[in-house]
């Protein structure tokens, strides 16, 4: 584009106040950073109160902040008024307060867990990958090919209706199924980086492979990966809403998100909130980071500047 | 097009989808052993809900499930290609059959779905490009964004809600009307065999059941399409040569819509389409979930409720078996579309 | 008030005025070119010369007006009278490629990879024969792109039209854009460092074709390119560019001779060939340092961290254009108040 623009990683924002000030530049990418921040921050909140709950067995502790207690019992199939916002499932129970209370399981732990181990694992594999090279590469690929060959939502429902169908098989069919993806990403950006002057300049002067993995290696490759990970904690979230629907990943006894659209199809088309409402929300948690990732891609891409 | 430089290239591209496919076969083989290690815990696959242990051990015996890995993988090749994958204990029928029987009635329409969403989402993708950060841009990117963003039952939802109970339009469930009776089995694709029959009434009313899931699989997958192509047009139209064809005095439209701007961002867009396949069948397991449409994704969600792993794992193998035949389809297209891929 | 090298009342065929160019980036406004003023007349083969990071491409390219989406253009670029930054998109389009085209540095990307040499050939022949009041007919067209490839020197012009970009080397490619040029006739021709990604062998080949060209279309040409001694062989005007400014401005035996700014003087001093036709009169020194980044340019003159012979002045303010005999010239050392 200009002729001398080379603007490094440190160049775009030196810190993260001002990545947010770039993010927020564009009006989507502002919306996207709002609804992610209200995301997590309910999502700690809400959690760290679930998890106090069930510790200190007192699960009154956990409903405080909800408008009622998603378990109790009402008058089923009320439609949305002042007393009960979204409305009433078959059972009487508050759709708000039952979305509410599992926003933080639903949506932020598979989220974060799978992303999380599918970059930790990705990047151990592809960058060994890209750096060694040889066969140990070709073997990568080839997995990975295999892997990609299955639509990543069919490959998991698979995988984990062989883990029994639990919620934690649900998310480790979700890493299985996450991680080569991210292995290639790793793979791509490291044979760029090692054609770079300043990793055989390390390796002449003889750092370990360590330290050369973690302080050159994966600090710079993992700038676009950060961008298409906040996309991705969208993908997770639908995908485990798709497979909460159709009847993997349940836990008995808590409500899900995707499993309560699914109760919802049998109030339709009357009672309509029922399954509307936990659709719409995962709906906008997905729009968040979708908005969010979407604008930092174009950053760090360089298709930003209008 | 070089004829035999072509046949060439198309020889290797098959060759490589069977191998990928060997992969596959091996990767799911491998996932299973992992995850059901001895002879009786793959038995329970088999076996319907609740076996006793003779049952187990008879499972056992009929699938030479104890023999030596290397026998296993071996019989289970053999069954792969003769199109034996074992007896279903719910159904109590080969699964193979079973599975030929839905498949047809989902590939009749995220075919054509997947189609739609390519043609559709090239277009808008080159037209939000070609008019960037105008009102036209923000408005594709608004709809591509939120359909991306939305759970696929969410959109099948609000299609049912809006065409079939409000409106009317449209049915509201089922594949087609249950009191027609069905056309004979000529080719196994319903929709075909009443169309040779002249049997219009189930053709009809097959079609206008087949829309709306339809519909759900376009708007589905088509998000995340668009937005690439919509991201490809904008590399494509900053290359040289596009600067260099404004340079000549070619007219915009020509040069973002013609050769050089869409047709150029055609190749990448390629591999998408194979993707933007695959997605659809996620988009139909829900659909038919949504619809109650009996096609493959009513058959697995069932075989999850009825705890048929078996079956859940077979139809899997066909999906992907599917995506590596539309893989080979695209790699040919590649060949088509980009003259510097065919030398090699 | 800015100054142009010719004064006559001669309507110039490109007259560049108060021209600036800024990018529009992330991180905020960058500019780039800032009070360009420049006069071309037919039949003149003007090189632009400046380091890498100068802004020559961008100049090229504001010409031509194929600047990407993100650029801040004001000025006036005035070709036949007609100011080119005031016409819309679609009356542009017709300017482009029969009044001005462009040739762009990296030949490996400037024809498009899914069509063929032949077809990307009639279709410049399709504009020229349409700008013409011409009927659009095949064989012609066809003939047209033979004739200029046999010009250029291709041995089998009906093998090369069949091809593919990516089957052709740098210099045939490069070859080929010229062929282009010739079909199209353009009245101002801008070559944005055409022989930079070749080897000196087919450079000496292109150049003399280049040369050629300038006396057969009788058009103007703008050589932009970081060699100087390359301008010299194939200019008949050289104007020096520094930081998106024009530096010096004059013909090219002259300025050789007798380089009047320091920044000329250095990057003669790095080309010993070119150093000895310098008159004794003047001192020559190299200069040390690297051109400045557009992000954080120096105050007053862009030159100044360089410069041998900065003074206090010029590291406030930055002088204006002022002619001196029959050049122009950008610095305090020759006055300007």
């Amino acid at each position: 584009m200009t002729e001398q623009a080379i603007i490094s990683r440190r160049g775009i924002a030196s810190s993260l106040w001002n990545w947010v000030k770039l993010i927020a530049k564009d009006p989507a990418g502002l919306l996207g950073l709002v609804i992610v921040t209200l995301f997590i921050l309910w999502s700690i909140i809400q959690g760290s109160l679930e998890l106090l709950a069930s510790y200190l067995h007192h699960p009154s502790l956990a409903y405080i902040l909800l408008p009622h207690n998603p378990y109790a019992f009402g008058p089923p199939l009320k439609p949305p008024s002042l007393t009960y916002l979204f409305g009433t499932n078959g059972n009487g129970q508050d759709i708000l307060s039952r979305i509410l209370y599992s926003i933080p399981y639903s949506a932020a732990y598979p989220a974060f867990l799978v992303v999380l181990s599918a970059i930790l694992i990705g990047a151990a594999l592809g960058i060994s990958a890209g750096y060694l090279g040889g066969w140990w590469d070709e073997v990568l690929m080839r997995v990975t090919d295999a892997f990609l060959s299955i639509p990543a939502i069919v490959l998991a429902i698979v995988v984990a209706v062989l883990l029994k169908a639990s919620f934690i098989g649900m998310i480790y069919s979700f890493i299985i199924v996450w991680w080569p993806i991210y292995a290639r990403l790793f793979r791509a950006e490291t044979l760029r980086v090692k054609a770079m002057d300043y990793v055989a300049a390390a390796q002449l002067y003889g750092v370990s492979p360590l330290r050369l993995f973690f302080r050159y290696l994966f600090v710079n490759t993992v700038d676009p990966i950060i961008a298409y990970a906040m996309l991705d904690f969208g993908n997770v979230i639908l995908a485990a809403s798709i497979l909460n629907f159709i009847g993997v990943g349940l836990q008995p006894g808590l409500p899900i998100l995707g499993e309560m659209a699914s109760d919802g199809l049998s109030g339709l088309p009357l009672a309509w909130w029922w399954a509307i409402f936990p659709s719409v929300t995962i709906l906008i948690i997905a729009l968040g980071f979708v908005l969010l990732g979407d604008r930092l891609q174009d950053i760090i891409g360089g298709r930003a500047a209008y | 097009m070089v004829g035999r430089d072509f046949a060439i290239f198309v020889i290797r591209r098959a060759i490589n989808a069977v191998i990928t496919l060997l992969l596959l076969i091996a990767l799911m083989f491998i996932i299973i052993h992992i995850i059901y290690p001895t002879p009786l815990s793959l038995a329970r696959l088999y076996a319907g809900p609740h076996p006793t242990y003779a049952q187990l051990l008879a499972i056992v015996k009929k699938y030479d499930l104890d023999a030596p890995l290397y026998v296993q993988f071996y019989n289970y090749l053999v069954g792969v290609f003769t199109g034996n994958l074992g007896f279903d204990p719910i159904y109590k029928e080969p699964v193979v059959e079973i599975i030929m029987y839905y498949l047809p009635i989902t590939l009749t329409y995220i075919i054509p779905a997947t189609v739609i969403t390519v043609l559709l989402g090239t277009y808008l993708g080159a037209v939000a490009a070609g008019n960037r950060n105008k009102w036209l841009d923000y408005l594709i990117r608004a709809f591509y964004v939120f359909t991306w963003s939305s759970p696929p039952f969410f959109i099948a939802i609000l299609l049912q809600l809006i065409f079939a109970y409000d409106l009317g339009l449209l049915p509201a469930t089922g594949y087609v009307n249950e009191l027609l009776p069905a056309p004979k089995s000529i080719t196994g694709v319903p929709l075909i065999d009443a169309l040779i029959e002249h049997d219009y009434a189930f053709a009809y009313s097959y079609f206008i059941h087949m829309i709306l899931p339809m519909m759900a699989v376009v708007i589905y997958s088509f998000g995340i399409y668009t937005r690439i192509a919509r991201n490809t047009m904008l590399d494509v139209l900053e290359s040289d040569y596009v600067r260099l064809a404004y340079a000549k005095g070619l007219s915009r439209r020509v040069v973002v819509y013609g050769s050089y701007g869409l047709r150029n961002a055609l190749i990448p867009l390629v591999t998408l389409m194979v993707l933007t396949f695959a997605l659809a069948w996620t988009g139909a397991y829900v659909a038919e979930d949504v619809f109650l449409y009996h096609g493959m994704g009513y058959l697995v969600t069932s075989a999850i409720t009825q705890v048929d792993p078996i079956m859940v794992y077979d139809i899997t193998f066909f999906v992907a078996i599917s995506v590596i035949i539309a893989n080979f389809i695209a790699d040919i297209l590649y060949g088509i579309l980009d003259p510097r891929v065919r030398v090699t | 008030m800015a100054v142009g090298l010719h004064t006559e009342v001669v309507v110039m065929l490109l007259s560049i005025r108060d021209l600036f160019v800024g990018y529009k980036m992330v991180m905020g406004a960058l500019h780039v070119l800032d009070d360009i003023n420049l006069d071309v007349d037919k039949g003149e083969i003007v090189g632009i010369v400046g380091e890498s990071g100068s802004g020559k491409s961008t100049l090229g390219q504001a010409i031509a007006r194929v600047l990407p989406g993100n650029a801040v253009v004001s000025g006036r670029i005035m070709v036949d009278g007609v100011n080119l930054l005031e016409l819309s998109g679609g009356e542009m389009e017709k300017y482009r490629g029969t009044t001005v085209f462009m040739i762009l540095q990296n030949p490996f990307t400037s024809l498009n990879p899914v069509k063929t040499v032949g077809y990307q050939l009639m279709e410049a022949a399709r504009i020229r024969m349409v700008r013409s009041g011409e009927r659009y007919s095949e064989d012609r067209a066809y003939e047209m792109a033979i004739q200029a490839l046999k010009d250029l020197r291709f041995p089998d012009p009906e093998v090369i039209m069949l091809r593919y970009p990516h089957q052709l080397s740098g210099g045939q490619i490069q070859r080929v854009v010229l062929a282009m040029s010739l079909i199209l006739k353009p009245k101002i021709l801008i070559a944005d460092e055409p022989t930079s990604a070749l080897d000196v062998t087919i450079q000496a080949q292109v150049i003399n074709l280049f040369k050629e060209l300038s006396r057969e279309m009788e058009s103007a040409i703008l050589f932009i390119t970081h060699d100087i001694s390359l301008a010299y062989v194939i200019s008949t005007r050289i104007v020096v560019l520094y930081a998106g400014r024009i530096m010096e401005d004059g013909d090219v035996e002259s300025i050789i001779r007798e380089p009047m700014h320091p920044y000329t003087q250095g990057l003669i001093a790095g080309v010993p060939d070119l150093s000895k036709f310098v008159s004794g009169r003047v001192k020559l020194q190299s200069i040390p340092g690297n051109p400045p980044s557009f992000l954080d340019l120096p105050s007053g003159c862009k030159f100044h961290p360089r410069c041998p012979y900065v003074k206090d002045v010029c590291k406030v303010q930055e002088p204006p254009l002022t002619k001196h005999d029959n050049r122009v010239i950008r610095c305090w050392l020759y006055g300007g108040g």
